[in-house]
C-alpha cells in the first residue's frame, strides 16, 4: 500500500481514515471474480487496459461482456483464440469476471 | 510493517480511538484483517515473477522478497524467433525494476541451499534469510549420462534451452552455417520445459533457410513418438516449408530407430539405438530435464525428480508452508509453459495472501495459452481452461488451432499478431 507515502504527505485526517478502512478491506480480500480476471490480464493487458493488438476488456458492460464470451463459445461470433477460453467457465463465472474487469 | 502502518495511521488520524471505534461500531476484526508476513520467492521467470506481483498487488503489507541470481530475465518464449534472426535478444531481455518499483525486493543472488523445515534459504553471495513462507519456481534442470557424451556438448551442440548466450551461440551457428548444410534439432524424451518448443524452432530456422539458405534441411531426430500441436505443425509445415525425407522438415519419430544411444561431437553425428547415424552441420541437442537443483536440495522432489504440491495451493505435499510452482511441479493437466506458470503463480498468491488473512481461498481457476510461430506472420496456438477436480488439476476445455487449410490463412495470420499481443502482456503482467 502507498498509505506510507500518503501519510508523509500529510493529506487531511479525514481522506486518510477512509483509505485506511478501504486499505483494509481489500487488502485481506481475494475475490473469485479477481482471481478469473487475472486470467483475462495475461493477454488483454495488466487490469484488461489492453496490450496492442489484442483488445482492452475493462469498463465494458458486464451484461455485453457475458453476451459476447458466450459467443465466442457457441462460436456464433467468429474468433480464433477466444472461443477455447470462453468454453472453459460458466455463466456465473463470466459474470464474475465481467463485474470485476468494469471496475477497472 | 503491518504495525510500522498501523503506528503511522494512529499518528496521523491523531488518536487511537480510531481502531476501537471501528470495532465498537460491531464490525468483526477478521473483516478489517490484513494479510501481513514474510514472503521469499526464489526464481524471477514467469511463475516466481507472477507470484511476487501478485502477493504484492493482493496482499501489500505482504514483505514480498524476490531472488534471482540474473539481475534481468530473458524469457524462453520468443527466444526461436531471435534464433532465426526476426528479433534481437535485447527484445526479450527484461529488468525487476517494475517490481521494486512496486516495493518487492528483489536480491540479485544464487540460492545455494534451503532449509524447507525452518524456510530459511542460503545465498551464495553469503549469508540467510528466512521467511515466513518460501515460494519456489527454479525451473528445470538438465541431467546427464542419458545418451553417450551428453555432458560434453554444450558448445559444440548447444541446446538453447535456457535463454541467453546459449540462443545467441545457436543462432551464430545457423547463420555461419553454408547453404546445403542440415540441421539436427533433437527433443529429449517428454516431460520436458515448452513441449511445443522444439518444432516451433524448426518452423523458424526453415523460414531462416527459405530467405537465405533455400537448399539446407532440418531434421527433427525425436526421442517422443507423437508432440505437441503435431497435426497443426505438419499440416503448416507441408503448406510452407515441404515436409518428409529430403524436403526441407523431415521429422524421425522414436519409434524409427529408438532413442537416441550417442553424441559425437567431433564427427557431429547423431546415433540412434538401433543403429542410424545422422550428421548435422549444426546439432541442437536439449538434454532430458527434471526439476532445478534447488527444489532437490530442498528435499520436496518425488522419485521421478519433480515435486509434489497441493495442487489448488501449490504448497508441497511434504513441506508445510513452501510453495512450487512452474515446470519445476506436478501439476495436473497443465503442460511445463510459461503460461501455466504465471498462471499457477496467480492461485498460489491468492491461497498464501487468503491464508495469512485468514480468510478462505478463493476457488482456484487456471488456464494456459501457447502460440507457435510456423513464420513471422502465421501461427498455431493451443489453448486451455482448467479446474481443481478430486485432488488435481483437470481441463475443462481446450482446443488446438484446427490443421491448415482448416480455417482461412486470415486466421493464421490473426495468430501471429495476437501472439505478439500475448508476449507483450504476460511481460507486462509479470515485470511491469
Amino acid at each position: 500500500m502507498n498509505l506510507k507515502r500518503v501519510a508523509q504527505t500529510g493529506v487531511a485526517a479525514g481522506v486518510l481514515g477512509i483509505l485506511l478502512f478501504s486499505g483494509a478491506a481489500s487488502a485481506a480480500e481475494v475475490s473469485r471474480g479477481a482471481l478469473l480476471a487475472a486470467h483475462c490480464e495475461s493477454c488483454h493487458g495488466v487490469g484488461g487496459k489492453g496490450a496492442t493488438p489484442n483488445p482492452g476488456i475493462s469498463g465494458m458492460d458486464v451484461a455485453d461482456m457475458v453476451d459476447i464470451m458466450k459467443a465466442f463459445a457457441s462460436k456464433e461470433e467468429s474468433s480464433t483464440m477466444m472461443y477455447r477460453h470462453a468454453q472453459g467457465y460458466t455463466d456465473e463465472e463470466l459474470k464474475l469476471m465481467a463485474e470485476y474487469l468494469k471496475g477497472k | 510493517m503491518q504495525d510500522m502502518n498501523r503506528r503511522e495511521f494512529m499518528r496521523v488520524l491523531g488518536t487511537t480511538g480510531a481502531v476501537s471505534g471501528m470495532t465498537a461500531l460491531g464490525i468483526p476484526t477478521s473483516v478489517l484483517a490484513k494479510a501481513s508476513g514474510k514472503v521469499i520467492v526464489v526464481g524471477g521467470g514467469f511463475g516466481g515473477a507472477t507470484c511476487a506481483q501478485y502477493l504484492k498487488r493482493w496482499g501489500p503489507d505482504i514483505d514480498v522478497t524476490l531472488i534471482e541470481k540474473e539481475a534481468k530475465y530473458v524469457t524462453c518464449p520468443f527466444s526461436n524467433v531471435v534464433l532465426a534472426g526476426d528479433m534481437t535478444i535485447d527484445q526479450i531481455t527484461h529488468s525487476y525494476d517494475g517490481l521494486k518499483a512496486k516495493g518487492i525486493k528483489v536480491v540479485t543472488d544464487e540460492v545455494t541451499g534451503v532449509d524447507a523445515g525452518a524456510k530459511k534459504v542460503t545465498l551464495k553471495g553469503g549469508g540467510t534469510m528466512s521467511a515466513d513462507m518460501l515460494v519456489l519456481s527454479p525451473g528445470v534442470k538438465f541431467i546427464y549420462d542419458r545418451v553417450e557424451n551428453d555432458d560434453k556438448v554444450e558448445e559444440s551442440m548447444p541446446h538453447a534451452w535456457k535463454a541467453g548466450p546459449q540462443t545467441s551461440l545457436l543462432r551464430k551457428q545457423i547463420m555461419a552455417m553454408k547453404d546445403g548444410g542440415t540441421v539436427l534439432i533433437l527433443p529429449p524424451p517428454k516431460p520436458f520445459r515448452c513441449p511445443p518448443g522444439p518444432y516451433e524452432r524448426a518452423s523458424l530456422i526453415a523460414n531462416y533457410f527459405t530467405k537465405n539458405k533455400p537448399k539446407s534441411k532440418i531434421i527433427i531426430v525425436d526421442s517422443n513418438e507423437s508432440h505437441s500441436k503435431q497435426k497443426s505443425f505438419h499440416a503448416a509445415w507441408k503448406h510452407i516449408y515441404g515436409m518428409g525425407e529430403g524436403k526441407m522438415i523431415h521429422w524421425v519419430k522414436e519409434t524409427e530407430g529408438g532413442k537416441i544411444e550417442k553424441l559425437d561431437p567431433s564427427n557431429m553425428t547423431v546415433t540412434k539405438e538401433f543403429g542410424d547415424t545422422f550428421k548435422g552441420d549444426v546439432i541442437n541437442f536439449i538434454p532430458y530435464q527434471k526439476a532445478a537443483e534447488l527444489v532437490h536440495q530442498a528435499g520436496v522432489t518425488n522419485k521421478d525428480g519433480w515435486c509434489d504440491v497441493h495442487q489448488d495451493t501449490f504448497e508441497s505435499t511434504v513441506a508445510k508452508d513452501v510453495y512450487v510452482l512452474g515446470d519445476a511441479c506436478v501439476a495436473g493437466a497443465m503442460p511445463k509453459s510459461g503460461h501455466s506458470a504465471n498462471s499457477q503463480a496467480k492461485n498460489c498468491a491468492a491461497a498464501i495472501v487468503t491464508k495469512l488473512a485468514g480468510k478462505e481461498q478463493p476457488t482456484p481457476t487456471y488456464a494456459n495459452t501457447c502460440y507457435s510461430y510456423i513464420s513471422p506472420d502465421f501461427a498455431i496456438s493451443v489453448a486451455a481452461v482448467y479446474g481443481f477436480k478430486d485432488g488435481s488439476i483437470k481441463k475443462i476445455a481446450a482446443g488446438v488451432t484446427p490443421p491448415h487449410p482448416g480455417e482461412k490463412d486470415r486466421f493464421y495470420k490473426n495468430e501471429a499478431k495476437y501472439a505478439k499481443g500475448w508476449y507483450k502482456s504476460i511481460t507486462e503482467d509479470m515485470f511491469g
